[in-house]
C-alpha cells in the first residue's frame, strides 16, 4: 500500500475505531434491553437535527448545527426515556412509529433542497473516508467524555443518563459514518458476542475493529464502496466468532475458552 | 477524471487513492462540481491537492449571476479564472 493510499484509509480507520470504542459497550447494553432499533431511531433524529440547521440555512458542519443535531438526539432520546416508563409494553412499536417520522420529516425538510437527494443519502451510507482533522478531534474528545461517564458510573446513570450517553455518541456518529455503520457498529459486535463467557468487551471490540479494518482495505482493493464493505465485513468478523463462541458452548469443554 | 465514478454511489478508497496520485502526477487546474451537489468531497480532495475546488452553476439559474445563456456563460468563464489565477 502506498503511502497516498494510506493517507486516505487512515483517518476513515482513526474514524471507525473511535465510533466503535463507544457504541460497542452501548450496544450491549441496547441488546440487554432488548431495544435494538432505538438506535436507529435517535440516529434518524440526529440526522433531522442536522437536517433543520440546514434548511434554516445555518452553515454546515459549524457549531450550530452540531448543537441542532445534538438537542435533537436528546430531545428524542428524554421522549423515549419518558414513553419506556410510561408505556413500556408498546415501547418497540413506538420506536417504530418515531422512526418513520423522522425519517419522513428527513424528506420533508429536503424537499425544496437541491442538494436534498446527496444529503439523504449521505444520512444512511455516509462516506467515511470524506473524514476531517477537525471531524476526528472533535470525535476523540467525545468519546474520551462519554467512555469515562460509561465506565464510571454505568451503574449510576440509569435511563435518563443511558439514553443521553447514546444520543450524545449517534449524533457524532451518524454525521461521520451515517446511519448503516452505526446500527451495524452498534448490534453485530453484541449480537456476535453474546453467548461469550470471558472477555465479552474484548471479543466485541475485536469484532468491531477487525470489520473496519478489513472492510478499508477490501474497498482499496476490491474498488468497491467503502460504507458497505464495512457493514459486510462487520457482519463476516461477528459471524466467524459467532461460530467460535459457539463451538466453545457446545462441547463445553474448558480447554477451548 | 470522476470523484464520483459512478453516479449515486460513493467512490471507493482504491477509486480515491488513483485519483491523487494522477493529480500529483499532473495536478489539475481546478476540482468543479455543479450546484446542486454536495461540497463535501469537493473540499476533501481539494484538502488533499491543494488545487482549488470550484462551484459552476451547471445551468441558468444555477447561480444568481447566471440568469440566461450569456451570463451562464460569463459567470462559468468568470468563476474558473478566479480559481485559476494565484490568490
Amino acid at each position: 500500500m502506498s503511502a497516498i493510499g494510506w493517507s486516505v484509509l487512515l483517518p476513515a480507520l482513526v474514524a471507525g475505531l473511535l465510533v466503535a470504542a463507544t457504541h460497542v459497550p452501548l450496544g450491549k447494553q441496547v441488546l440487554v434491553r432488548g431495544i435494538v432499533f432505538i438506535d436507529i431511531a435517535i440516529a434518524q433524529i440526529a440526522g433531522v437535527g442536522v437536517l433543520l440547521a440546514d434548511f434554516l440555512g445555518w452553515e454546515a458542519e459549524g457549531i450550530a448545527v452540531q448543537i441542532s443535531a445534538l438537542a435533537a438526539a436528546l430531545l428524542g432520546a428524554l421522549l423515549l426515556t419518558w414513553t419506556e416508563r410510561k408505556w413500556p409494553d408498546v415501547q418497540e412499536a413506538i420506536i417504530g412509529v418515531v422512526f418513520i417520522l423522522a425519517a419522513t420529516a428527513e424528506i420533508l425538510l429536503l424537499a425544496g433542497n437541491p442538494q436534498g437527494g446527496e444529503h439523504l443519502k449521505d444520512m444512511l451510507v455516509g462516506q467515511i473516508l470524506w473524514v476531517g482533522t477537525r471531524q476526528i478531534v472533535f470525535t476523540a474528545i467525545l468519546t474520551a467524555v462519554v467512555l469515562v461517564v460509561w465506565f464510571g458510573w454505568q451503574l449510576k446513570i440509569g435511563r435518563i443518563g443511558f439514553y443521553l450517553l447514546f444520543g450524545l455518541s449517534v449524533t457524532a456518529s451518524v454525521q461521520l459514518v451515517g446511519v448503516y455503520l452505526v446500527f451495524a457498529t452498534l448490534i453485530i459486535p453484541a449480537l456476535a458476542t453474546r453467548h461469550a463467557r470471558t472477555l465479552r468487551l474484548v471479543k466485541a471490540y475485536a469484532v468491531a475493529g477487525l470489520g473496519y479494518a478489513v472492510g478499508l482495505f477490501l474497498s482499496a482493493w476490491l474498488d468497491l464502496p467503502s460504507g458497505a464493505v464495512v457493514v459486510w465485513a462487520l457482519a463476516v468478523a461477528g459471524t466467524v466468532c459467532f461460530a467460535l463462541e459457539g463451538g466453545a458452548v457446545r462441547s463445553q469443554a474448558p480447554s477451548l475458552r | 477524471m470522476n470523484i464520483e465514478p459512478k453516479p449515486g454511489i460513493p467512490p471507493s478508497a482504491g477509486h480515491l487513492t488513483d485519483l491523487l496520485v494522477k493529480l500529483k502526477e499532473q495536478p489539475a487546474d481546478a476540482i468543479t462540481r455543479n450546484a446542486y451537489q454536495d461540497p463535501k468531497a469537493v473540499e476533501w480532495l481539494s484538502d488533499r491537492t491543494k488545487i482549488p475546488g470550484v462551484m459552476l452553476p451547471y445551468t441558468v439559474g444555477g447561480t444568481p449571476e447566471a440568469k440566461d445563456l450569456f451570463s451562464l456563460f460569463d459567470d462559468t468563464i468568470a468563476r474558473l479564472l478566479k480559481a485559476k489565477k494565484p490568490a
